[in-house]
């Protein structure tokens, strides 16, 4: 095996690591504030709780007065979720 | 081709290491210089890899058996299918091929989640990485599938290529072990996906179910390649082997069976966290465990510590896995505890009868089983510490834990889709059950009236009854909404059902597949078998069926030489089947192989196997009479269907997409 096919491997793949470092750092990722994520997290987990409790109802998995208790409940947690997600989001 | 390989791999080490260092240390300090340069050392790395099995693969079909890899584990007149499937049939190639798929995995999952999950990516990519330098080391240092083999003269070693290799093990000569390892490998690597997720949430403190949305469908992924490896597995083992059984309880079978139940705990208790937000402790425990378990159950094979059928001999890489578990174990707890304020429950459990209290005992019970099977594969080694001793505990121990967990486990798949979220009413249980409940007894009633006895079986059948007939339920009344309210035909209905809600209804299909295998397990309660000598023309009599030697031969292929009985199998007089099993001994690897036969119907197997030359000059014959084995590979096909329809996108959301 020729020496030149043996150190193309290591002396490409370390050219090819090593370019980036070249460049100037431009990009920038935002991180999710963990209260917003948080709270994020709980509305969507809430909507889908109500899509699912209404699925169930539609399909009679659920009786009338059960569906209406849970709705009920989820949506006044939904609320809260929503109020303190408009709070948050104004304040960061 | 060897240097090549070689310096493949070891250039792989240090690619690896410099792009763990540039994706921690890019991610910590949010420099993106850094971070593309540990991008980019994963896909260099997935290339070294790509490179390296090429050229094994390459060797293997130029018969280049100045590899000591290649001369060990093919000869010339191997087919040139098992030529390739020889590259995972040792533990240097087998290695090189995890850490291979460890490439693929990690460059997929760089090129799909790079730009939406810009904070987590650096730490992913690390973590892979860094499973990447350690079969790197493995493969590089300890145990190189590129070693020249050498001789020996007058004290010097010289180059040595023999004229054939010493060929395949015929074992490993069947069509469902050359697919088997991928299948299990890609199950067992790609718990790497979630597992790095979960670090990376805890890395950058994020406290929500993001890592868990984000993995969801490569859980599932590595989920269903397990469970296809694990059955394929079996399949092979009731094929191939020749002992009549599927499932030996040997440690290598448990090492696959272990994360495949935390696995599936942890595919349930996810959903609690999506749900309700609870349990976020619980399932980073989980994938912790079952990331662990996938090597530790590397680590059973390759170490030598148990015996097994078909483990690797002992070897000294057995240290370096441990070693390796121990500090990755240790490192994930640590994190995991410091970061306990972000895994702080949302809400509680509102009532016990409710559908995140039924996965909460499934989970338990899950990881009960894990627990028995892994103190039962860990026993001869925990004996021989304190003892001196090596005491197997053996397949009486694992199925008198075992079988009764599984009937509990059974019984939840069956009442767990039948209960709401939160809370089910007593109006909403009595609703619920009692159809499938009736269903049981129905089946209770029927087959204790025709004689069965069998405590076990007669449960398990009756708890298939349930579990059907809940999904059945389910998907009835989720159709008929859409009949009366869509005018869709019940097909069209059950069709468009499933595909806008694939994670409900793929998961009760999976649950179907599940009854199915328990059903298939449960026959082995009436298994029973006959072994004689039988001269030409001699017959004997099983479960109702005549098994009638007519002929026996020998002769020999360029690769083995066999003994082969023709059989002609009858019911009631009628020919059913001729059936020719045979006795194999390979030249080359110098072992002998039974090639059984096997005449299948829905309700039972009637198996065959030539055991040997008898003394009278006739062949010893062993028929086995497996009743519902069938049953058990119908319901790993559609446990997998399930899986894969799971994984598809709800069809409402392609709609979105697509508008």
């Amino acid at each position: 095996m020729s020496w030149f096919v043996l150190l193309l491997v290591p002396v490409g793949a370390i050219l090819y690591l090593l370019l980036p470092l070249l460049r100037p750092d431009r990009e920038i990722w935002d991180v999710p504030e963990a209260r917003i994520e948080s709270l994020q997290e709980k509305k969507r987990m809430l909507v889908g709780a109500v899509r699912d409790i209404d699925f169930e109802h539609s399909i009679g998995n659920l009786t009338d007065e059960d569906h209406l208790e849970a709705r009920e409940r989820l949506k006044a947690d939904l609320s809260g979720v929503v109020v303190d997600l408009k709070i948050a989001e104004e304040t960061d | 081709m060897l240097q090549l390989g070689s310096v493949t791999l070891m250039t792989l080490c240090p690619v690896a290491l410099f792009g763990i260092i540039a994706s921690f240390v890019g991610g910590a300090k949010r420099r993106m210089g850094l971070v593309r340069a540990g991008e980019r050392s994963l896909l260099v790395s997935f290339l070294l890899l790509t490179l390296a099995i090429a050229i094994l693969v390459f060797q293997f079909y130029t018969d280049d058996f100045n590899s000591s890899y290649v001369a060990g584990h093919s000869n010339i007149d191997l087919s040139p299918f098992y030529k390739a499937t020889s590259l995972w049939s040792g533990q240097e190639g087998s290695l090189l091929f995890w850490n291979w798929l460890l490439g693929v995995y990690g460059a997929t999952v760089l090129l799909v989640h790079r730009k939406k999950n810009r904070d987590l990516m650096p730490y992913v990519t690390g973590i892979i990485l860094t499973a990447i330098l350690f079969f790197a080391i493995l493969n590089g240092i300890v145990s190189s599938p590129f070693v020249p083999l050498v001789s020996e003269h007058g004290g010097t070693t010289v180059p040595f290529a023999p004229q054939d290799g010493r060929g395949l093990n015929p074992l490993l000569q069947h069509p469902a072990m050359a697919i088997h390892p991928p299948m299990l490998y890609l199950g067992l690597v790609g718990f790497v996906v979630p597992f790095a997720f979960a670090m990376a949430a805890l890395l950058v403190r994020s406290p929500g179910s993001r890592w868990i949305r984000t993995t969801r469908r490569w859980t599932l992924f590595a989920w269903c390649f397990l469970s296809c490896g694990v059955l394929l597995g079996a399949r092979w083992a009731y094929v191939e082997l020749g002992w009549g059984g599927y499932w030996a309880w040997d440690p290598v079978e448990n090492a696959s069976l272990m994360p495949w139940l935390t696995g599936t705990a942890f595919l349930h208790s996810v959903m609690i966290q999506e749900k309700k937000g609870m349990m976020k402790v619980w399932n980073v425990a989980l994938v912790i465990a079952t990331y662990f378990l996938c090597l530790f159950g590397t680590f059973l094979t390759r170490s030598g510590v148990v015996s097994s059928v078909h483990a690797f001999a002992q070897s000294p890489i057995g240290f370096y896995f441990i070693t390796f578990i121990a500090i990755g174990l240790a490192l994930s707890i640590w994190l995991a505890y410091s970061r306990r304020e972000f895994l702080a429950p949302e809400s509680g459990l509102d009532s016990v009868v409710s559908r995140e209290s039924s996965f909460l005992f499934n989970n338990l019970i899950l990881l009960a089983a894990c627990f028995a099977v892994f103190w039962g594969t860990i026993f001869p080694v925990i004996s021989e510490a304190f003892r001196g001793e090596k005491i197997s505990v053996g397949p009486p121990f694992f199925n008198k834990i075992n079988i009764p967990i599984g009937l509990f486990l059974l019984f939840l798949t069956g009442v767990g889709p039948l209960l709401a979220w939160r809370k089910t009413s007593m109006a909403g249980l009595r609703r619920n059950l009692t159809w499938p409940t009736a269903a049981a007894l129905v089946v209770m009633i029927v087959l204790l009236a025709q004689g069965m006895r069998e405590f076990y079986a007669l449960i398990c059948f009756s708890l298939f009854a349930f579990v059907v007939a809940g999904v059945l339920l389910e998907f009835y009344r989720g159709s008929r909404v859409r009949m009366s309210q869509l005018g869709e035909s019940i097909v069209l209905a059950v069709y468009r059902l499933t595909a806008k809600n694939t994670r409900r209804y793929g998961g009760y299909i999976v649950h179907i597949g599940t009854a199915l295998l328990f059903a298939g397990i449960a026959g082995t309660a009436f298994n029973s078998n006959v072994r004689t000598e039988l001269l030409e023309g001699e017959s004997i009599d099983i479960a109702g069926y005549n098994v009638r030697v007519d002929h026996i031969e020998s002769d020999r292929t360029p690769n083995y030489e066999y003994e082969r009985a023709q059989i002609t199998l009858t019911e009631d007089g009628r020919e059913i089947k001729k059936l020719y099993p045979e006795r194999r001994f390979y030249f080359a690897s110098e072992q002998a192989s039974s090639e059984v036969e096997i005449h299948t119907t829905f309700s039972e197997d009637i198996y065959v196997v030539y055991a040997s030359h008898g003394p009278n000059d006739g062949a010893v014959i062993q028929v086995y009479h497996n009743p519902l084995v069938r049953w058990l590979w119908v319901g790993g096909m559609i446990l997998v269907g399930g899986t894969i329809i799971t994984i598809f996108p709800n069809q409402k959301r392609r709609e979105q997409i697509g508008a």
